[in-house]
């Protein structure tokens, strides 16, 4: 087990889900052409991804990991492979669920929110953050901060992008190169950039 | 397109369609199952048989071939805290990583010790041995311990001395394309062979250095990667945990005087 | 449109990656050598087919309200089908794609194409446009794949192709292209090209350079 400190620094930087895996990348290029915007579609990912990780954890360890089903007598089943479409269930059922709630009792937060829930069913950067969870075999409480993490690296990251896109934009660029070409590159040297905090630890 | 909105219709497609794809998904998964174990098996043993020299160089092996000559290996299960073998798990089905998540089959690493960034360890670990009837021809220890991204995962071969480095392999990890990886290259695991593990005060003593460079003994000298120094401390850290004290440093002990060459025993 | 069309255009004219912007996420750490790109694309394209035509099957009788369920329903189970193919019969190809065969289930081009598509034609044409749309964006996966594997190890597929200088070659590898980063590089620039190619696909710029004669003098 590593300290909590240390998982959410290398979610954030050196296993940044965006810059490191390339998730979520179809939600961030189509929405980081302004920060205010970025920063809202971030803050739902902290959200989604500090929610949905640990969720996903308990039903993961107790439903789905060999022998979890010993309570019910069926010890010898595997259900692992039920765990992609199990995981995708609960993230849509969750943001449903979550821009509903939003919407009764937190209506400024939903005003806010509520347009970008909608995106992040089907990001990967949400789902891939469950499957990562499985296969580094998190406990609940690093789920916990690794959902956290994931979701914090992935808002950095965007933010960042969409402050750096709001100034090209007055740029000379190639035609080839204008819009998307462009995002490619400045996306590419972020990442870079990120690759350059490996190996930062306390 | 007709519009289909009823409540008993909407029922009766969704459970159509949950009905079509879970028996799609179980009866794939029912037939795949014993493929996916053997292979599993068989992709593991394939590591070990190479790194005990039962493969020679470059030798390609069908899987019936790795079957046959993983034979030649008693395979046993340690107790790491006495360092005697033990009956205590079954070494077919036992699985060193899933025992680390259990408390009962493992312990927590005091932090002074834990060299290799584990946390926790398994109480037991296979070994494999080669032994042509009477004495241990050579030994096969599974080591792991953090790298710079990942936890990476190795055999190291010893001689019958139970010191000098026969062969290592690091099998599986997460590091650093083209970088970090390179603790796979054939040239770095060439440089740990017959190198000893242990120095004259029977200590793990294995550090990593450039050939020129003043600074640990050559026979205890592998090469550094430029790039990779954290990938390289990681795999050599591994390596000092688990055939120190905490790991299989009490096991090796007693395998020593029995079946070492005393002219390669570091302490006599 | 000619089923011609709609199989060859998102081959360029309409390619999902650099024109749509859709399922660049899941695929791009697999480019990192040409062979799992490879295996990635036939799992992406097998799905899509499969997708677009079971949807197609049942658009007569799907229901409005939980038809994005359905179809997600229908993508999972034949992800974990390919995926559990995968860990049976390529195992080492399977261990390096990891997580990422799941992640097919999120690739915004399947979705996509069952939703804007397979949803309103019929069988036939759904197929092709599975299959179309498939290849369309293997293209872009296995052109990154080449030139990162070509130029970050000098071999394709494994095959020595540049001698490299450690070999006593003339190669010295560009560590660059095996790090994430170079995927987006390497993208930018293949959309530089296919732009440049059929310029109609180039983006009009939100604040246009000024001509020369309306600019300030420094």
């Amino acid at each position: 087990m590593e300290s909590y400190l240390n998982l959410v620094l290398k979610a954030v930087f050196t296993e940044n889900l965006a810059l490191a895996f390339l998730l979520g990348m179809c939600t961030y290029l189509a929405v980081s052409k302004q920060v205010a915007t970025a920063l809202g579609l971030g803050l739902a990912m902290i959200i989604v991804e500090t929610l949905t990780v640990p969720i996903n954890n308990l039903i993961y360890q107790h439903l789905l990991s060999p022998g979890a089903l010993a309570w019910l007598g069926l010890g010898h089943l595997d259900l692992t492979y039920l765990k992609l479409i199990t995981f995708i269930g609960v993230i849509a059922a969750l943001i449903q669920i979550l821009e509903m709630v939003l919407d009764q009792y937190f209506p400024a937060l939903y005003n806010t929110l509520g347009i970008y829930l909608p995106l992040l069913t089907v990001n990967c950067a949400i789902l891939g953050a469950s499957l990562f969870m499985v296969q580094r075999n998190y406990a609940f409480g690093e789920s916990v901060v690794y959902g956290f993490g994931a979701g914090l690296g992935w808002a950095v990251a965007i933010v960042a992008f969409a402050a750096i896109r709001e100034r090209l934009k007055y740029s000379d660029v190639p035609a080839g190169l204008q819009g998307l070409g462009l995002a490619f590159i400045v996306t590419g040297m972020l990442s870079l950039g990120f690759s350059g905090l490996a190996g930062v630890r306390f | 397109m007709r519009a289909a909105e009823s409540t008993p219709q909407t029922l009766l497609v969704a459970l159509g369609v949950v009905l079509f794809c879970s028996v799609m998904v179980s009866t794939t998964v029912e037939l795949l199952r014993p493929v996916q174990l053997a292979y599993k098996q068989i992709d593991r043993n394939r590591v070990v048989v190479k790194v005990t020299g039962l493969a020679s160089a470059g030798e390609e092996l069908s899987d019936r071939e790795i079957v046959d000559r993983f034979r030649e290996l008693e395979v046993r299960a340690v107790d790491l805290a006495d360092g005697r073998f033990t009956d205590a798990v079954d070494p077919l089905t036992y699985d060193q990583r899933a025992a680390v998540e259990n408390p009962e089959l493992s312990v927590a690493i005091e932090s002074t010790q834990d060299i290799a960034g584990l946390g926790r360890r398994a109480r037991y670990a296979l070994v494999y041995v080669l032994s042509d009837g009477q004495s241990v021809r050579r030994i096969t220890l599974p080591v792991h311990g953090r790298g710079m991204w990942s936890t990476i995962y190795g055999y190291v071969t010893l001689d019958g001395d139970m010191t000098t480095v026969a062969d290592i392999m690091f099998f599986e990890h997460g590091e650093t394309p083209g970088i970090g990886d390179q603790i796979e290259s054939p040239a770095w695991r060439a440089s740990w062979l017959g190198k000893l593990i242990y120095d004259d005060n029977g200590k793990p003593a294995i550090a990593a250095a450039p050939a020129s460079a003043a600074g640990p003994a050559e026979r205890h000298r592998v090469d550094a990667i430029a790039g990779a120094t954290l990938t390289v401390n990681g795999a050599i850290n591994a390596v000092l945990y688990w055939l120190g004290e905490d790991g299989f440093g009490p096991f090796l002990k007693q395998l020593r005087p029995t079946h070492a060459q005393a002219a390669h025993l570091p302490r006599e | 449109m000619s089923l011609q069309r709609v199989v060859l255009d998102p081959f360029v004219n309409n390619n999902p990656v650099t024109l749509q912007v859709l399922g660049v996420c899941s695929a791009l750490a697999v480019t990192r050598t040409l062979l799992p790109a490879l295996i990635m694309s036939i799992a992406v394209i097998a799905v899509l087919a499969y997708a677009n035509v079971s949807v197609s099957l049942i658009r007569h009788i799907m229901p409005r309200s939980i038809r994005i369920i359905i179809e997600v329903t229908l993508i999972a189970s034949a992800v974990i089908v390919v995926d559990e193919v995968l860990k049976a019969y390529a195992p080492e190809v399977s261990r390096i794609l990891s997580v990422f065969v799941g992640l097919i289930i999120t690739n915004c081009i399947v979705l996509g194409r069952t939703e804007s598509f397979a949803m309103s034609n019929a069988v036939g044409p759904s197929l092709l446009d599975g299959i179309g749309n498939g290849v369309g964006y293997s293209l872009v996966l296995v052109f990154v794949a080449s030139c990162r594997e070509l130029l970050g190890t000098g071999a394709l597929l494994g095959y020595p192709v540049l001698l490299l200088a450690a070999d006593g070659g003339w190669y010295v590898p560009n560590l660059l292209m095996t790090l994430p980063a170079s995927a987006f590089f390497v993208i930018a620039l293949l959309i530089w090209l296919v732009r440049s190619w059929r310029p109609a696909q180039v983006e009009v710029p939100e604040h246009p350079v000024a001509p020369a004669e309306f600019q300030e003098t420094a």
